[in-house]
């Protein structure tokens, strides 16, 4: 499925393409990739690479923190959207875009104002904690507000979106008709499942996953909203403290681990990818 | 990766849009299967209400009159935000600016990102992987990553934030959305059109103008909306990079310690109801141009 | 309606294989980096240079022996401010402004946009060290913030002939070291950091520091993520003096909460979040500002008497929130009149009154009413003892920043 090239390969048009991309690829080199490297270098500061052990050993507990976060959030979305999505391919028919357009809704209202929404509702003598007491799941002496359940929920919430569309996009290129052939094979229906629908979603599932926990690790606001000092996530120890000069090389640290680990992250989804012959 | 060709008779096609994807051969009892399918149903309308419940919990709470200055908890009907929605004039300055700052964003990224996504699409050419490279990144980046280095590169440069540094920072992240976006619509286009039309003698401007550009024009106005939401939502790179002025989210955000007045829950269901609307007449007329394509090709 | 970012297969998996063209990528910007590096010093170098002729030039010429308040009609003054601290928190229905525009017909920009020292400073330094203007005439920091833009000469000198109340300055504020005899800056309004509790629930009534660190209220406490008040609270609760304290008491003091806040004594730990939580009385006992306390029962009369304030018997922090001209103020002689205005005890009197601060002005008590003379407040008993935190050399101000980050903050 490559691009089209024909009209590129006219000699006296080779410059085309990078006349049409110069001014975009500039831009994104001088003020995204240039100010990468920009903290690569401040994180070095004073200190060389030992910078990074002193950051890792001091943050470890917020780091640890982040990644489980993020984690249980991507699997509870994955838990809670790939139903989702497979109901809306599946079962959608007519009614396939109105949902979708209804799985996308909740975007038009404002990320933070989403989230204080959240706040709302998981306020110590809200409903939802009035349920929890009254059926005993939680003590009485015990909100929602300030612990990790509230952050997880909220940060599964504020990404499930980014977990369903992908994975519908995966599942509504699935041709029935290999449904078809593998009933006709004798497949019974959790084997058709097995090894028809999901190997075929699994690129839908892969982005959907990469989707919901890399924000995820960045994120800041659902702590700070619905968390306490004990929730405090990577995201939060940059915002907190960006302001103060002296600490910046510490929070580019920070950054520049994370951000390798996402693209190590996105290598090994581009690999699995390339490699593969999934649809 | 395409699906193979093979077209199967009519009649199989017909019965397998009908019936449930999963055709039974052994396997587990009717009632079993039943019981799966409704729990299928469940779970997924839980989720559709699990998205739901904030937004819904957000417009009730537009009309509510809190008994502090935080609009956390319920205390009594009223419709005094939405007959004075503009009281505080931080709030009222800030959605201008934000709708400000979308414009310009709007129309800086769907240009570049557009010249972008045509380049990728038309061309081969040696540094396409690299541009892929590039392209994806600020896709799979964390906010807070991307905003924080801008962030210590206009400290280093000495530049102060303000507007000029916002509309930087949303552009950053934009043009890989638009180009993603354009280009997915556009690939699989019948460029010959344009040689076409470069053989009947037309300059290439005209080319553009007359053939090319409505071509993609569907893709570019899908980006374009797609840029104005994201840049009017956006949050984390913006905070880091804003100076005095500050767009919707960053006020909600730096007002949240005095106060959560009801306006902004008014703001939030307004902008809600626009998109909505102009979500619906986006397919209305897609629908309409559909039937008149339809009535001039059956 | 909008398309997701759809991954491209192709694209991906080209990725994957050009392993190459990438590393060529990269170093071609890491030179274009070492390029790029050279210039910010560049642009450093002029900034630095700007700066320091403005501390000579500073604006208008402070011999000017007469005010001159007729040019100033019609003119305007822009002042950032913190919240809280103008009458109704809304500048529109403030009547200190609206006299002052009446008298002199100068209109006054206010905004409540300060929430922060560091993060002010963080906005607004590149524009402060080259001189240029910000966009207010007016600006109020912290002491410790506000010696730092005095000693970088980023605010300008008070034009004194349209300042004539400034002697009206409460003597403990008259000449702090930082800025001798308050040339750049005068303060705005004073506060005290105590502590405020649930007597019903605590047990009756308290007066001792100690009482946050007291484990029979594990759980229910918060502290405040402002270093300074934390961690002077906390000496003054050890024993210690935070006005001239020392590094080893700071960090013995930062040891101690973090030892407390490992043992979960403190239930959060926030910043002007914690009334939400006092208020409902998920928070018994907790570190608070004087302000915060005084507005909350007054917006609350059914928690008036159910919530109290006290300074501790070994003390309290007070912080002083100062007024100052920075550079490339338009209108410095408009904002001095406006000073002046604000240090009419007359004026000062009502205005302090209603945002329940102490007032900086001298004789400003006896234009208040009868309630507000007996609020502690407003009002503090003369022999309250209060420490302003020492002020911290750079070096010790990271170490200490850092100390109190890391207990914190993980």
């Amino acid at each position: 499925m490559a691009d089209v090239d024909e009209t590129g390969t006219k000699p006296n048009r080779w410059h085309t393409p990078y006349l049409l991309l110069l001014p975009g690829l500039v831009a994104l080199i001088v003020f995204f990739v240039i100010p990468l490297f920009s903290i690569a270098q401040l994180s070095v500061k004073d200190g060389g690479l030992g910078n990074y052990s002193k950051v890792l050993t001091d943050n470890s507990t917020v780091i640890l923190r982040t990644f489980k976060f993020s984690a249980l959030a991507t699997i509870g979305a994955l838990l809670i959207g790939f139903p989702l999505a497979y109901f809306i391919a599946m079962r959608g028919g007519r009614y396939k875009n109105f949902l979708l357009a209804l799985v996308v809704l909740p975007f038009f209202v404002t990320y933070l104002v989403r989230t204080l929404a959240w706040k709302i509702l998981l306020y110590d003598g809200g409903p939802v904690v009035g349920i929890l007491h009254s059926l005993h799941l939680l003590p009485e002496s015990q909100g929602l507000l300030g612990t990790d359940y509230a952050v997880i929920f909220s940060l599964m919430y504020n990404y499930l979106p980014f977990m369903v569309l992908p994975i519908y996009v995966s599942l509504e290129k699935l041709d029935r008709r290999l449904l078809e052939a593998a009933s006709d094979l004798y497949a019974s229906p959790q084997r058709a499942f097995r090894k028809v629908t999901l190997r075929m979603s699994l690129p839908g599932i892969f982005a959907g996953t990469l989707l919901t926990f890399i924000p995820a690790t960045g994120d800041f606001v659902n702590a700070e909203l619905l968390g306490s000092d004990k929730q405090v996530m990577i995201g939060n120890i940059i915002e907190k403290n960006f302001g103060k000069d002296f600490f910046r090389p510490e929070l580019s640290a920070l950054s520049f681990m994370l951000m390798a680990l996402i693209l190590a992250g996105v290598l090994i989804y581009a690999k699995v990818l390339g490699t593969e012959d999934l649809a | 990766m395409a699906a193979p060709t093979i077209d199967p008779a009519p009649e199989i096609l017909a019965r397998s849009k009908d019936q449930p994807a999963i055709l039974g051969h052994g396997g587990p009892p009717l009632w079993l299967r039943k019981l799966g399918n409704w729990t299928l149903t469940v779970v997924a309308l839980g989720a559709l209400a699990y998205l739901f419940v904030p937004i819904v919990v957000v417009v009730i709470y537009s009309f509510n009159k809190p008994l502090g200055k935080y609009n956390y908890v319920w205390h009594q009907f009223s419709l005094e935000a939405w007959t004075d929605p503009f009281k505080y004039p931080e709030l009222k300055d800030a959605l201008l600016l934000s709708l400000k700052v979308a414009c310009v964003v709007t129309i800086i990224s769907v240009v570049l990102g557009t010249l972008i996504a045509l380049a990728m699409v038309k061309y081969r050419f040696k540094a396409k992987g690299a541009m892929g490279t590039i392209l994806i990144l600020p896709l799979t980046m964390p906010e807070v990553v991307m905003g924080f280095s801008l962030l210590t590169w206009f400290v280093a440069l000495s530049w102060s934030r303000g507007f000029f540094t916002i509309i930087i920072a949303q552009v950053m992240f934009c043009i890989s959305y638009v180009a993603t976006t354009v280009r997915a619509r556009i690939r699989g286009f019948n460029w010959s059109l344009e040689e076409a039309a470069l053989d009947l003698g037309a300059k290439p401007w005209r080319v553009f103008r007359r053939v090319t550009f409505p071509l993609i024009l569907p893709g570019i106005l899908a980006a374009a909306l797609l840029t104005f939401a994201l840049s009017l939502d956006d949050f984390i790179i913006t905070y880091l990079n804003s100076g005095l002025q500050q767009t919707f989210p960053v006020e909600i955000w730096t007002l949240k310690k005095s106060r959560v007045p009801t306006q902004i829950n008014v703001f939030a269901t307004t902008i809600l109801v626009i998109s909505v609307v102009m979500a619906l007449l986006g397919v209305w007329i897609g629908f309409r141009r559909e039937k008149k394509v339809r009535q001039v090709n059956p | 309606m909008t398309t997701p970012n759809e991954f491209d297969p192709d694209l991906l998996s080209q990725l994957a294989d050009q392993r190459t063209s990438r590393r060529r990528f990269m170093t071609r910007g890491a030179m274009l980096l070492g390029g790029l590096a050279i210039s910010p010093t560049i642009l450093a170098a002029c900034g630095s240079s700007k700066s320091s002729t403005s501390t000579n030039d500073a604006g208008p010429a402070t011999t000017e022996a007469v005010a001159d308040m007729a040019s100033l009609k019609g003119t305007t003054v822009s002042m950032f401010n913190w919240p809280l601290y103008i009458e109704n928190d809304d500048a529109t229905t403030s009547p200190t402004i609206k006299s002052f525009t009446d008298q002199t017909g100068i209109k006054v920009s206010y905004q409540s946009n300060i929430d922060g020292n560091d993060s002010f400073t963080t906005k607004y330094e590149p524009d402060l060290s080259k001189g240029n203007g910000i966009g207010a005439d007016l600006i109020v920091l912290t002491s410790w913030e506000a010696a730092q833009y005095v000693e970088k000469g980023w605010v300008e000198p008070w034009p004194t002939a349209y300042f004539p109340n400034m002697s009206n300055v409460v003597d403990g504020q008259a000449n702090p070291e930082w800025d001798a005899n308050r040339t750049h800056s005068i303060p705005w309004a004073m506060g005290q950091t105590g502590i405020a509790y649930w007597p019903s629930k605590c047990g009756g009534t308290l007066d001792d520091a100690n009482a946050i660190f007291d484990p029979k209220f594990k759980g229910k406490v918060t502290i405040l993520d402002e270093m300074r008040d934390s961690v002077g609270l906390t000496m003054l609760a050890m024993g210690n003096d935070p006005s001239t304290g020392g590094l080893d008491q700071e960090n013995a003091a930062v040891a101690k909460i973090a030892a407390a806040r490992d043992a979960g004594q403190f239930r959060k730990i926030t910043g002007n979040g914690y009334t939400e939580d006092l208020q409902l009385g998920d928070t018994w006992i907790c570190m608070a500002w004087s302000g915060d306390i005084a507005s909350l029962k007054l917006g609350n009369p059914d928690l008036a008497d159910k919530i109290e304030f006290y300074i501790p018997t070994q003390g309290g922090m007070t912080f002083v929130d100062n007024a100052m001209i920075p550079v490339g103020a338009k209108n410095p002689h408009g904002a001095a009149a406006f000073m002046n205005h604000v240090y009419d005890p007359a004026v000062a009197g009502p205005l302090y009154e209603a945002i329940n601060y102490v007032s900086p002005v001298k004789g400003a008590v006896d234009y208040m009413s009868d309630a507000a003379k007996k609020s502690i407040y407003i009002n503090p008993a003369v022999d309250s003892k209060l420490y302003e935190f020492r002020l911290l050399p750079p070096a010790e101000d990271q170490e200490l920043n850092r100390a109190f980050t890391a207990a914190t903050q993980q």
